[in-house]
């Protein structure tokens, strides 16, 4: 068996420190066990793929492209767009809450003058 | 005075209108409607000015402010929030740009009045319009149209009269001016009798560098995408 290149003990340490991160989250009651198994399998997946990179043409032949590495590159942008988009959602949402709570104020203090007799 | 005068408040928006909202709000007062004056986080002279006007006019004007911009569709819901609270049978959107004609506070409340409809759109003649705003308002009557599915004459208009049993049905979200399309989808989701109304709009130099123009209508475009995954 040949050793290990570089970038494949830096993916497996990123790997491992992550999920040990994630796990010290799970225990503190900050991430939720579907959360945890979805991270996890994500970065099962990245070990994998940093492991055995000539088996992601297997699968990317599979989706009709030529190399893997056309694959990850199609998944990452789609994963990117996915992302951006429920950033989106999350800031508008954050934003008409602060909306709200701006009117509120707006409200409660509203500028009348009394007038004179 | 005609009673329904009294009944009668004016939503105007202003953000850094320290040049036109005195007189906005002097020329409205004197023709005796109510005010709701909603600064929104201005950092110009506009709060001062406006309560300087308020002390000549203190039954009709009344000022709220948003400590932070919001954009224009947050304050004019805040305003037509605040002009519910105060029992208003009819509700004014008007800009505070000076861009309005006075007169035609008038002729959108008409169709109110006979009960003809709940809401109504003042439609500016595209005619007039600068080239530029003449496409961008073109382009956002066709986006209201495919997007929300309602075809008007003009879907950017700032001057609209609701009643107060429409204004309490509509629920806009859109902070800038992507209110002006929703405020159209609202009326058409829930069922406000509506007509359209023409109006005429004073260009001047400022007011052509705000309102609707290409780079806010691709904006507006872009939030009408998000929207559907709302």
């Amino acid at each position: 068996m040949t050793s290990p290149l570089l970038y494949q003990v830096l993916v497996i340490i990123l790997a491992i420190i992550s999920i040990i991160l994630l796990t010290i989250r799970y225990k503190n009651k900050k991430l939720t066990t579907f959360s945890l198994f979805i991270i996890i399998i994500f970065w099962l997946i990245i070990i994998s793929i940093g492991l055995f990179p000539e088996e992601t043409t297997i699968v990317a032949h599979f989706f009709g492209l030529k190399r893997g590495f056309d694959l990850i590159f199609c998944v990452s942008i789609g994963f990117l767009a996915y992302i951006i988009l429920r950033i989106n959602l999350i800031m508008n949402k954050q934003n008409e809450e602060l909306t709200k709570i701006i009117r509120k104020i707006a409200i409660e203090n509203e500028e009348t003058v009394e007038e004179e007799d | 005075m005609n009673d329904y005068i009294k009944d009668t408040f004016l939503v105007v928006p202003a953000y850094n209108e320290e040049n036109h909202v005195e007189k906005v709000l002097i020329d409205i007062a004197n023709l005796g409607y109510n005010i709701i004056l909603v600064n929104d986080g201005s950092s110009d002279n506009t709060l001062n000015i406006a309560r300087q006007v308020q002390k000549k006019y203190p039954s009709q004007i009344h000022i709220v402010t948003h400590v932070l911009n919001r954009g224009l569709g947050a304050a004019l819901k805040t305003g037509m929030t605040v002009a519910l609270n105060h029992n208003a049978k009819y509700i004014i959107t008007f800009d505070a740009d000076g861009q309005h004609n006075f007169e035609d506070i008038a002729k959108v409340i008409k169709p109110l009045r006979e009960k003809k409809a709940d809401a109504v759109i003042g439609s500016r003649i595209f005619e007039d319009m600068p080239t530029t705003k003449h496409f961008a308002n073109n382009v956002m009557n066709l986006l209201t149209h495919i997007f929300y599915g309602v075809k008007v004459k003009d879907s950017q208009s700032g001057l609209r009269a609701f009643s107060a049993t429409a204004a309490r049905k509509i629920d806009v979200v859109s902070a800038g001016y992507g209110v002006s399309s929703e405020f159209i989808k609202e009326i058409k989701d829930n069922n406000i009798v509506y007509d359209e109304v023409p109006i005429t709009t004073i260009y001047t130099e400022e007011t052509q560098h705000k309102g609707t123009n290409a780079i806010i209508g691709l904006k507006i475009m872009i939030k009408m995408i998000f929207d559907l995954f709302r």
